[in-house]
């Protein structure tokens, strides 16, 4: 397995669209730093977010919460959805299932690189964001909205514990995005299928009356992750969001089991 | 090329697949005996291409199933194909890697040594070009490379489908040339769909001609439309009048094809020798006589057409493949 792996990395390191897209996250990191200091923070982005005025810690706090419901997803979608129905497009899963590999084991290892993919693309946005923002606006002690005062430490803290769970909630969307990218040969119907899938989702948190629904799709928990900032941080949504991820890639390799979608 | 391993009998028992209502292979049987060559001939779309889709593991039979050596290969097709090698349709590879990485790669994950791949790919005559990302190769070479591929399992079974498509006449050549020296030195079955058909009348042992998904006929090339279609004979005499009526004495009808040529279909119900004898007996001067057997290519058209208007009869003697 470990050798199926090996040649899926070194194949997507090859690609220079892995590295064109992580370099874009990491300008879209920068950019929204150096954008932050143009907006009336507190106003647009609530007491919370607004901080990021008064410390570079929230910078990349809100570049999460602007970028995970559609951008990041867009990226990671775009590596994920395409890894096995451009390989089916292209005729290469052809030869490897003539050779007698296993789909399972294709799968596994592409599941592997593009889980990898999403946690760096994750990591990079996060990177370049604080990096910027400790830059422009500097890392102190910070009074919390609920009135709490943070070390440096608690925030570095928080900001780990915030990009963990974002990487997990990407590496869901990896997860879907390759599922339904198995059952389509072509790659940019099944991009644009995941893609637009997530962004009806995402519109559905607008609709009041869609709030019930809203408990079961995806989307609706992308932005838990800012209840580590409440006092006591909030774990309990947390988890419940992790647990939602957790169903979704089950749901997701179930369903791909169930219909086997890998001979023709 | 390799050790010769024990070649592997394939059988095609009762296969039909079928895309949503369309139907692509109906009820196909085949047997290939272990060692021999099997040509796949016939119309694009007739099904060609899905039938070795099949024996590769790649598409799953709607009906029926496929057995290599007594053992049936689906559901779990993997489980078979370690000594089985191939490509269908066209080669592709992984553009950003090299040639040797694409080689690599299959042999890392199939458990062969990268050793081994080096010697296939010198086989096919890359070794030059190994270090080169796929990309940037010619149809020729990626043909040559599909061709590497499939021979690095050093296969008991071989399974090509057009492997001299869109190559050039010296490349043709080329890849005909490698895989009679791979069937003579491993010994491997050969089952090769193509349009080729001196190709096929060279290296095949066997035919099937597939049209519209069924098999019409199965049996050696030499016997395609033995019984419709007859040799030619040209004669260059004169005057070429005489040579017509003398040859309509005999109830041969010729046919003027230029100033003093003619011909005539031949189908051996006269000696040939006795027939010329009698022309210049008769003060025909006699310059030239050449006999032409019809190409598989005007038999298998002229078969096809054919069969059409019995298609049924013609498909009962396709399921009597040899034993």
């Amino acid at each position: 397995m470990w050798t199926h792996v090996q040649w899926e990395y070194r194949r997507q390191i090859r690609q220079n669209r892995s590295w064109v897209s992580l370099l874009v996250l990491a300008a879209v990191g920068v950019l929204a730093a150096v954008g932050y200091r143009q907006i009336d923070a507190q106003t647009a982005l609530g007491s919370v977010l607004g901080l990021g005025l008064a410390d570079g810690f929230f910078v990349p706090v809100v570049t999460l919460t602007v970028c995970n419901s559609i951008l990041l997803p867009f990226f990671v979608v775009l590596v994920s959805a395409e890894s096995i129905s451009a390989e089916r497009q292209r005729g290469t899963w052809t030869v490897l299932l003539a050779q007698g590999i296993r789909p399972w084991q294709v799968l596994v290892s592409k599941w592997v690189v593009c889980a990898s993919y999403a946690g760096s693309a994750t990591f990079v946005l996060v990177s370049a964001s604080l990096a910027m923002g400790i830059m422009l606006y500097g890392w102190h002690r910070t009074l919390l909205p609920s009135g709490t005062m943070a070390s440096t430490h608690d925030l570095a803290g928080f900001l780990a514990v915030m990009t963990v769970y974002t990487a997990i909630a990407q590496v869901t969307v990896a997860s879907v995005a390759l599922a339904i990218g198995s059952f389509c040969r072509n790659p940019v119907a099944s991009v644009m299928l995941t893609m637009g899938g997530l962004i009806i989702t995402v519109l559905m948190g607008d609709f009041p009356f869609l709030a019930d629904v809203q408990k079961i799709l995806l989307s609706g928990y992308f932005s838990r992750f800012v209840d580590v900032l409440s006092v006591p941080p909030n774990w309990t949504a947390m988890l419940q969001g992790v647990g939602v991820f957790g169903v979704y890639i089950i749901l997701a390799w179930a369903f791909v089991a169930w219909r086997d979608p890998f001979y023709d | 090329m390799g050790t010769e391993r024990m070649a592997i009998a394939v059988d095609v028992r009762h296969v039909s697949k079928s895309y949503g209502r369309n139907a692509v292979l109906r009820d196909v049987c085949l047997h290939v005996p272990a060692g021999s060559a099997l040509g796949l001939v016939g119309p694009n779309g007739a099904g060609k291409s899905t039938l070795l889709r099949i024996l590769l593991g790649v598409a799953r039979p709607s009906l029926g199933n496929v057995w290599y050596n007594d053992r049936p290969l689906w559901p779990h097709p993997e489980e078979h194909l370690a000594n089985v090698g191939g490509f269908v349709d066209t080669p592709w590879f992984y553009p950003q890697l090299t040639a040797q990485e694409n080689m690599w790669m299959l042999a890392d994950l199939t458990q062969k040594s990268r050793r081994r791949a080096d010697e296939v790919l010198a086989f096919v005559h890359l070794q030059a070009v190994k270090h080169e990302r796929v990309s940037g190769f010619s149809h020729g070479m990626r043909q040559r490379l599909a061709l590497a591929i499939a021979l690095m399992k050093n296969p008991a079974l071989i399974i090509l489908d057009e492997p001299q498509d869109g190559l050039d006449p010296a490349r043709l050549n080329e890849m005909r040339h490698l895989i009679e020296r791979v069937r003579r030195e491993s010994g491997a079955t050969l089952i090769m769909a193509s349009h080729v058909m001196p190709d096929i009348e060279q290296l095949c042992d066997f035919i099937a001609v597939f049209d519209e998904g069924r098999i019409r006929y199965f049996g050696a090339p030499s016997q395609l439309g033995r019984g419709i279609i007859s040799d030619e004979v040209f004669w260059e005499v004169s005057p070429v009048d005489s040579a017509i009526g003398c040859l309509a004495e005999l109830g041969i009808t010729a046919r003027v094809t230029g100033s003093s040529c003619i011909v005539a279909p031949w189908d051996d119900q006269f000696d040939l020798g006795d027939v010329n004898r009698m022309l210049i007996k008769k003060d025909i001067v006699v310059r030239t006589v050449a006999r032409r057997r019809a190409g598989l290519d005007v038999r298998l058209l002229t078969y096809l057409e054919d069969s059409h208007v019995d298609a049924r009869s013609v498909g009962i003697s396709a399921a009597n493949s040899p034993e």
